[in-house]
């Protein structure tokens, strides 16, 4: 096991240098960050200024280097607009996105789970059709499209619910929809056809045998073996929530990293890019190992590592 | 023909009129039809027949354990009372308390994310009022009457961490943890070892007496059935053909198919006039070792070994037909794939008429993919499910560029024909044929090639005992018109002694015997030989009671 969380964590570090590595260079490649702030016509001196000031005038290797030494030091770089450090710009935004987002995630577990069972119990019943059209209308729509809706019909038609911002739990209503519905089709898509497979185990007939009611079968045998499979699957739509969130956020004018992201791109703010790049890459990192963890924890057959079964 | 057979009792259980039908391509149909037998009390009925006869469909219908899509008719009743037709709450109630059943594989039959505990105390706790602490006792208590070495420490142990006869020993101290009056086992012990399997009929045999169960077993194997039954049900296509006790089953049968059956385990042995060449052995291996890591549990901990295959010595001469037995995990496949030159040793040499065994980078190590060729236990995974026969067998032919293209065609009709399989089969894909006549394609694929060395891994262990026979007897040919060397990997012990010119005993990756295959089944000296030759199943009944030998 601490093997396991060692080696996770290790690749993580790596996944977080890489993608950095990229990024930074792809901003520098990708436009010059002192026009988007100083405009087109800033008098050269005021650009010489800026340049000399944020180290442009250096080769790219040398940039680098001092932004990494700097981030080992703890220093992320500061926004170029207001002077304020990066991290702190972004942390500030970091609650708003991670409510929004794990609210959408728990509406998702809890309609697609629910709704996947009930679509492999029932199957090719009514009820299996009803839930599997929704699965796949739910994942195919994009979400601005479904957010867009959701504000037409419920903010502008009835009015019952705020179309943006936050503060109470009705601004968490329209987002959580909008970000949560494509999880939870995958996710009930995925339930159905890991509990369709489970039902047909040996083991199932097994506790049948034994002389189990139906609904005992289904909870106590059924569903903690179809889990594992969907687990897996929980840690990609977990990553999902906060970088689907980039979107959402813009629909609903939400104030969290998705948007700051959106604007720091387009104000070419380096620091904020690349601060935000390492706190989503650390996020996904750690809801990839927690999945890893409960993983072990529900299949007792990756607790005793790769297989130690004979050959 | 059914013929029904009444005790001085009423029966405990009484199938009259079954007819089971499946969904198929073809529509429904009848998989079991019109099938009608008792059950004394207290007797044990062996149900037999091959793949597809309905024996496993007409065990699950007392239970009303099919899947859905099946559909039963007719009459099951149990000490008079009526079992067709009862809703799934009242069936809980007679399934495991007044019927249970075991299935052939044990491993997968049990919860894999469970401990044994969890699963055997709710199997106990289902039928009776019994509080958390006694039922753990009763667990460790069941776990010891099914003869399980430290009981307590297998409570807490998940299925994966079971051997498959320990598995098989859990259940069914599971299905015994309410003392059932009628255990059915379906096919118990096929998938065990040759001396697990005559631990777990020892096991069930004992507990019989003891519990005063009645049994009702399914089984292909003749051997089984001349170890365990009082009467015996021959189905053959979901038909009864034939019920009688099981005497007369073995002296005197009456119906062709169980004349075939039984004609298909006499060991008849392939007399061959082919002089094995003893000077110049094709293949000479020395000190083979073979070790593979095992998974480490702990970040820094030293990588353990398992050593597979550990100082091997083997001499394969032309023409000679040699036999590897051994059990699961002995090591014997791994030096199978050694030989061909498919694995790698650790150490030791492998000679090929006197030279070295090239290395994977050496142009000759391609050569001897011609010459060397090996058939698998699975003829089903074995083929490509896509590519039709002819294609499959001529492949071989154009990854060598043997020959011109029309001529190929030729040729991979040639090895089918002689595999016996004629110009039907060409153009079908795999999902089109049996299991023996993908096992036929694979050897004509094999054959092809006309291979001087040829690895057969458990040729057989994957068909019907009939078809088994047919294809022996087919490589038996096949040998002595190519004059191939063969190697055949088994732990059917009949198989190689019907086949073979010699055999090897491995054991925990070393040959502990070796010999002239009379020689060695006649008087086999090393105690794991013995071992191995006492488990195999008694071909008769009269046999029984002939003292086992005790595990080495």
């Amino acid at each position: 096991m601490s093997r396991l969380i060692a080696l996770r964590v290790l690749r993580g570090v790596l996944t977080v240098w890489g993608l950095l590595t990229l990024v930074f260079i792809v901003l520098r490649l990708s436009g010059d960050p002192l026009e988007a702030l100083l405009g087109d016509d800033a008098p050269p001196e005021i650009i010489d200024y800026y340049t000399t000031l944020y180290g442009f005038d250096q080769p790219i290797w040398r940039q680098y280097i001092n932004y990494f030494g700097g981030l080992l030091q703890g220093d992320w770089g500061q926004s170029f607009r207001d002077g304020r450090d990066a991290l702190e710009v972004v942390l500030e935004r970091v609650p708003a996105t991670l409510q929004l987002g794990f609210a959408a995630f728990l509406f998702s577990l809890a309609l697609g789970i629910p709704l996947g069972i009930l679509a492999a119990l029932y199957r090719n019943t009514l009820i299996d059709r009803f839930a599997m059209s929704f699965a796949v209308l739910g994942f195919a729509l994009p979400n601005f499209f479904i957010g867009i809706v959701l504000i037409l019909i419920f903010s502008m038609s009835f009015r019952w619910l705020p179309s943006s911002g936050t503060g109470t739990w009705a601004h968490f209503v329209l987002p959580v929809i909008t970000l949560g519905t494509a999880g939870a089709g995958s996710i009930a898509r995925f339930a159905r056809s890991s509990m369709l497979e489970v039902m047909n185990r040996p083991y199932m007939r097994t506790a049948q045998s034994k002389g189990l009611t139906r609904p005992r079968r289904i909870l106590w045998h059924a569903v903690p073996n179809a889990s594992i499979p969907i687990v897996t699957l929980l840690g990609f739509r977990l990553g999902d929530m906060i970088a689907g969130s980039v979107v959402v956020e813009a629909v609903f004018a939400w104030p969290g990293v998705g948007r700051l992201l959106v604007n720091a791109v387009t104000a070419r703010e380096l620091a904020i890019v690349q601060a935000i790049i390492v706190i989503v890459t650390i996020t996904m990192v750690t809801a990839n190992l927690l999945v890893d963890l409960v993983y072990a924890w529900l299949d007792p057959r990756q607790r005793d590592g790769a297989d130690d079964r004979k050959r | 023909m059914n013929t029904l057979e009444r005790g001085a009792s009423a029966p405990l259980l009484r199938v009259s009129g079954l007819t089971v039908t499946v969904p198929s391509p073809k529509g429904r149909i009848a998989a079991v039809d019109n099938v009608s037998f008792d059950i004394a009390r207290g007797e044990t009925l062996c149900l037999v027949g091959e793949t597809a006869s309905g024996k496993s469909l007409t065990a699950l219908s007392i239970l009303d354990l099919h899947s859905p899509g099946v559909t039963t008719t007719g009459d099951v009743t149990l000490d008079g009372r009526p079992l067709l037709g009862l809703s799934d709450w009242e069936f809980a109630a007679i399934r495991g308390r007044d019927i249970s059943m075991i299935f052939q594989e044990a491993v997968p039959a049990l919860n894999p994310v469970q401990t044994v505990e969890v699963q055997l105390v709710e199997a106990i706790c289902i039928h009776r009022k019994i509080s958390a602490h006694a039922a753990r006792a009763e667990a460790l208590n069941l776990l010891n009457s099914v003869g399980i070495r430290e009981p307590e420490r297998r409570l807490l142990a998940y299925p994966h961490q079971l051997s498959g006869g320990m598995a098989q020993r859990v259940m069914i101290a599971m299905a015994l943890s309410s003392q059932p009056s009628l255990l059915i086992a379906d096919e118990p012990t096929t998938a065990l070892d040759v001396t697990v399997q005559a631990q777990i009929l020892d096991l069930l045999r004992d507990l019989r007496t003891r519990h005063d169960i009645t049994l009702l077993m399914i089984s292909h194997d003749m051997g089984v059935v001349a170890e365990m039954a009082d009467r015996v049900a021959v189905m053959h296509r979901g038909q009864i053909v034939e019920i009688g006790p099981v005497e007369q089953i073995f002296d005197a049968p009456e119906h062709p198919y169980t004349q075939r059956l039984l004609a298909a385990r006499r060991q008849v042995r392939w007399t061959r006039e082919t002089v094995v060449a003893r000077t110049n052995p094709l293949i000479e291996a020395r000190g083979l070792v073979r070790r593979y890591p095992n998974p480490r549990r702990r970040l820094f901990e030293a990588r353990s070994e398992m050593v597979a295959v550990d100082g091997v010595d083997i001499n394969i001469g032309h023409n000679e037909i040699v036999g590897l037995i051994g059990e699961s995990g002995s090591g014997k496949s791994t030096i199978g794939r050694l030989l061909l030159g498919l694995d790698v040793p650790d150490a030791g040499t492998i000679k090929i008429d006197g030279q070295d065994m090239p290395g994977g980078g050496d142009p000759r190590w391609r050569a001897l993919r011609q010459d060397f060729q090996v058939i698998f236990q699975d003829p089903h995974s074995a083929l490509d499910p896509r590519t039709r026969v002819l294609e499959q067998v001529k492949e071989p032919l154009d990854i060598f560029d043997v020959g011109a293209n029309s001529d190929r065609r030729q040729c991979a009709a040639d090895a089918l024909e002689q595999v016996g399989l004629d110009g039907s089969v060409h153009q079908r894909f795999p999902s089109a044929l049996s299991g023996g006549q993908k096992q036929r394609v694979v050897i004509a694929r094999a054959l092809v090639l006309v291979p001087r060395f040829l690895v057969c891994d458990e040729p057989v262990s994957a068909l019907d005992v009939s078809v088994g026979a047919q294809i022996v007897a087919l490589l038996a040919r096949v040998q002595r018109e190519n004059d191939m060397s063969l190697l055949i990997v088994s732990h059917d012990l009949s198989l190689v002694r019907t086949l073979v010119d010699r055999v090897m005993v491995v054991h925990a990756g070393k040959i502990v015997e070796e010999g002239e295959t009379d020689a060695v089944f006649a008087a086999p000296r090393h105690p794991y030989t013995r071992l191995l030759i006492s488990s195999a199943p008694i071909t008769h009944p009269r046999e029984r009671g002939v003292a086992r030998l005790e595990a080495v």
